[in-house]
């Protein structure tokens, strides 16, 4: 090893040092403002969803929603609802969650054919949502606070430049992947990609954004698809009539909104 | 006699009334959209797993089977900000009435939506509240067995009802009145489709020996009203509840020209009910006082006393699309001494049929595979007091976003037939129904 070397790396190890602990701050700061980027913009809003499930073999099913949001607080507690207008035979059902931060959701089904609120057993965020290959987590948000995140480089994603951060849950028990990488957009924070990995390092899912859009001022993803890479099968995600508006308030997420869903999307 | 086909099939002057209200205030003229149809065809066929000696042992014909119809259902929607109008017919076509085919008018009625504070549904409609799992105490609201033993998708256990429904929302509460000028009772099983116990006869009969039933007759003091109040508490749902009506199974019996019928003594009722998280596992419970005030003192023994239902349940999600349910069902009839001396009395013996304390456990199985579109289901009621049972095993399979296949079975039997399943045990069917949704 001779000097330059030597002082390269001296000089290395101490940026190193000095510079891990504020890479760290900065990965979950970024992350913390990926996470409200994604999950949290404006105060709320409503859009139409097509969600096309692709199997390992290709064949195709359907499914159609209008999904509202409406957040209490930045980073906190949420309102979803949403009303099926696909497939046929569950048109008109609706769902109503009140998603916490801590403890488990809320979540209650309307089928309109009974008049039946039925309330919804819930203690698993890592089942699928509605069948297809993203799971409620997916759709309503893991807290940042529950991995370790990291910044592990630049790389570039829907032809954007992008920070790697790679996340570690905290407690293993908390998640179905050993860690993750997140492919985080930056100028608008939205995770373009994320690739999760089992703890034999094999990569089995993976989300991506496949276009980016204006609405009302506000850079939103309105094509996502998740696969799975072990299973061969893929879910896209299609976001139409998108709007940032939001004309109910989080009081308005009750069994009156299950019964009487706004009447734009029963026309 | 009564044919339960016939009770869906009651005027359609409400709806009418309700369309030309919903046309002329509501429904803004320059809606262009048309209204949202959808609907569905559905064969249906349920075959017997033992032979039926009240039904005819072993002949080959329309008793054959408790079910062996094709149906087609047709849905129509619209609404404007100040209105709406729902439309849900049944076309069937049904093997089992000699071939016949009748419009089954399900649904029909109009909202509207009058103020921030209050909404009205007016029409023929269903209606459900409460929070049992297949277990009923204050949703006084029609019902029919017969479908629900015969293989029809579980919507169709809610008979439609006549109903003028005002929904209050006054702060976080929500206050709802519901109210019919006449009385819908359940429909059971007529002896057509599924045999029956006759209890003058004390034994098991099919349609030509069934008891008459006598309903109420359509006069102003013979309507029923529904109340419930609801609100949360944070995540725990909370509801009162309050009925003025009769009781929805005949359970009054009289003689007339020395030949026994049945009949609906008047009952009022109120109750509570709680539901909501504890930690992991969603929990309920319910109960109601059923007031029986044509038998105040539980003297005469041919009406049902006054008595105490209620059940708790829990409900769990175990991952991987699998739940878990279970509940407890009691019913405790009050002035049980005066019962039995009066049966004494009447019938020369205390052994009544009737316990005080009669209890219910059920269980509930449901695993979910291949996205969501196979379902596998296991319902089962064991009555722990009156010895009886009834399993319902579902397989629900979507072939397609269009079309779903489901295989399944109504398992029934008991110790003695004047029982809640009991009385049905020679009617274990099993059953295949294909969907075709548009």
């Amino acid at each position: 090893m001779n000097a330059r070397t030597l002082f390269l790396s001296i000089v290395f190890l101490f940026t190193a040092a000095t510079l891990l602990p504020a890479r760290a701050d900065e990965a979950s700061e970024l992350m913390s403002a990926s996470h409200q980027a994604y999950y949290y913009a404006a105060d709320g809003g409503h859009a139409r969803v097509e969600m096309t499930l692709v199997d390992k073999k290709g064949r195709t099913r359907a499914r159609e929603f209008w999904m509202l949001r409406r957040d209490i607080t930045d980073m906190g507690d949420q309102r979803y609802f949403i009303y099926f207008i696909k497939p046929a035979d569950v048109m008109g059902t609706t769902f109503l969650v009140h998603k916490k931060v801590e403890g488990n959701d809320d979540r209650w089904l309307y089928l309109p054919s009974l008049d039946l609120v039925k309330r919804i057993a819930t203690d698993d965020r890592g089942s699928s949502f509605m069948g297809s290959d993203f799971r409620y987590e997916d759709v309503s948000g893991r807290l940042p606070v529950l991995d370790n995140h990291e910044i592990i480089g630049a790389g570039q994603a829907l032809d954007r430049p992008v920070a790697k951060v790679r996340s570690t849950p905290k407690d293993p028990k908390t998640a179905d992947y050993a860690y993750r990488i997140n492919w985080i957009d930056d100028a608008t924070k939205l995770p373009l990609r994320e690739e999760y990995f089992d703890k034999n390092d094999e990569l089995f899912r993976v989300f991506e954004v496949g276009k980016l859009e204006d609405v009302e001022g506000i850079v939103t993803a309105t094509e996502r698809t998740m696969s799975n890479v072990k299973k061969g099968s893929r879910t896209l995600l299609t976001f139409s009539d998108l709007t940032y508006e939001t004309k109910l308030e989080a009081k308005d997420f009750s069994e009156r909104l299950l019964k009487n869903p706004p009447r734009e999307y029963t026309r | 006699m009564r044919s339960p086909m016939k009770t869906h099939m009651r005027p359609a002057g409400l709806l009418a009334l309700g369309l030309l209200l919903g046309v002329g205030l509501g429904l803004p003229p320059t809606t262009a959209a048309a209204p949202l149809l959808g609907g569905f065809v559905q064969g249906a066929q349920a075959f017997r797993l033992q032979q039926n000696e009240a039904l005819g042992d072993g002949k080959v014909g329309d008793r054959s089977y408790p079910r062996s119809e094709v149906r087609a259902q047709v849905t129509a929607q619209d609404g404007g900000d100040m209105a709406s109008f729902f439309l849900r017919l049944d076309m069937v076509a049904d093997g089992t009435q000699g071939g016949s085919t009748a419009v089954d008018f399900r649904e029909g009625y109009i909202k509207l939506y009058l103020a921030r504070w209050v909404d009205l549904k007016l029409g023929r409609q269903v209606a459900t509240w409460g929070t049992g799992d297949l277990l009923f105490a204050n949703d006084l609201f029609a019902k029919d067995w017969e479908a629900f033993f015969t293989g029809l998708q579980d919507a169709y256990l809610k008979l439609p009802q006549d109903l003028l429904r005002a929904t209050f929302y006054v702060g976080s509460v929500t206050a709802e009145v519901a109210a019919s000028p006449y009385f819908t009772p359940d429909a059971l099983p007529g002896g057509e489709r599924l045999s029956l116990y006759n209890p003058f006869m004390q034994e098991i009969v099919g349609a030509d020996l069934a008891a008459p039933l006598v309903t109420p007759s359509r006069t102003a003091t013979n309507g029923e009203l529904f109340g419930r109040l609801f609100g949360y508490a944070g995540s725990l749902e909370w509801a009162s509840y309050g009925y003025h009506g009769f009781w929805p199974t005949p359970q009054g019996a009289g003689m007339a020209d020395s030949s026994g019928y049945l009949f609906y003594p008047r009952l009022w009722s109120a109750g509570a009910s709680l539901r909501g998280p504890i930690g992991p596992v969603l929990a309920n419970a319910e109960a109601a006082a059923y007031i029986s005030p044509d038998d105040e003192h539980g003297t005469d023994p041919t009406i049902a006393n006054s008595e105490i239902r209620g059940f708790v349940g829990v409900a769990k999600s175990l991952g991987n699309d699998w739940t878990l349910g279970a509940q407890y069902f009691a019913q405790y009839m009050l002035d049980h001494d005066a019962y039995k001396n009066s049966y004494e009395q009447a019938f020369g013996t205390d052994d009544v049929p009737v316990d005080e304390l009669r209890s219910t456990l059920t269980a509930r199985i449901t695993k979910y595979a291949m996205n969501q579109t196979l379902l596998f289901s296991l319902f089962g009621f064991w009555g722990v007091t009156e010895s009886d049972w009834h399993l319902r095993p579902l397989i629900d399979y979507k072939i397609s976003d269009t079309t779903g296949i489901a295989f399944g079975a109504n398992l029934v039997d008991g110790d003695h037939p004047y029982t809640t399943f009991g009385q049905f045990a020679d009617n274990s069917n099993m059953f295949l129904r294909l969907r075709y949704s548009f």
